[in-house]
């Protein structure tokens, strides 16, 4: 009768894969890791259609399919996942308005020349000029 | 008469159940006292570990199995994880970017 060996390592092997999800949803578990991993890279055209509204409810949707197909671990991955797409999104408020955009008083200029060297430090490509003249005022003292 | 806590919320009496409740209490602690303020500088070794992937690769696994050894441990450091992953991310965004 031939020795057959109880216990120890292959034991435990053989329980962790009878206990290891379908391999369909541990290559999910995988590309959800990587994508939390690697979030600061995705690029931002895939963040901002996240963010809108579209998105919000698709994402929403998503999560909610993965908690009732896959269980509430792989939806809180997505979760996790899907909120750093959103925060990571750019913000159109910060990103295109102009901080000083000329009214209807003031005279626009376009840009003539070289960058600043603020503007290149800084990265910034500037449309157009509001002013390029700036009236200053003595400081009066007081009495 | 006796009062009882709520099921999702009772911890066993058990040296497992006790150090649920502790690991609740002391990131409850951490949620409040770093995620929640942005202006809450994170200690120096969490900024640098950031850059490099594998750290992050940890952190997220540190979520996976909090998540399975306890779901309510495991929502918290889900949450500390994703605040701290965030803020990082915004920490190290060029200033003109922002």
């Amino acid at each position: 009768m031939p020795t057959v060996q109880i216990g120890g390592m292959i034991s435990s092997f053989q329980n962790l894969m009878n206990n290891m999800d379908s391999p369909v949803k541990l290559l999910y578990g995988v590309v959800l890791l990587l994508l939390v991993v690697y979030s600061p890279v995705v690029p931002s055209e895939y963040k901002t259609f996240a963010d809108s509204l579209l998105g919000r409810v698709l994402g929403i949707a998503i999560i909610y399919g993965v908690v009732e197909s896959m269980g509430w671990v792989y939806g809180l991955l997505t979760a996790l996942a899907f909120l750093l797409l959103i925060s990571g999104a750019p913000r159109d408020d910060f990103n295109l308005q102009e901080g000083f955009d000329g009214g209807g008083t003031v005279s626009e200029k376009k840009i003539v020349g070289k960058r600043w060297f603020v503007e290149k430090v800084l990265g910034e490509r500037p449309n157009k000029i509001a002013t390029d003249r700036v009236l200053t005022t003595a400081i009066e003292s007081y009495k | 008469m006796k009062t009882t806590w709520p099921s999702f919320l009772s911890f066993q009496g058990t040296t497992d159940g006790i150090f649920r409740a502790l690991a609740v209490f002391v990131l409850a602690i951490v949620i409040v006292k770093y995620s929640a303020l942005f202006e809450e500088e994170y200690s120096k070794k969490l900024t640098d570990l950031y850059i490099t992937p594998w750290w992050r690769l940890l952190v997220v696994l540190l979520v996976l199995t909090s998540a399975l050894w306890c779901p309510r441990v495991g929502i918290l450091v889900a949450l500390v994880v994703f605040f701290y992953l965030s803020d990082m991310n915004i920490l190290i965004r060029p200033f003109s970017e922002l």
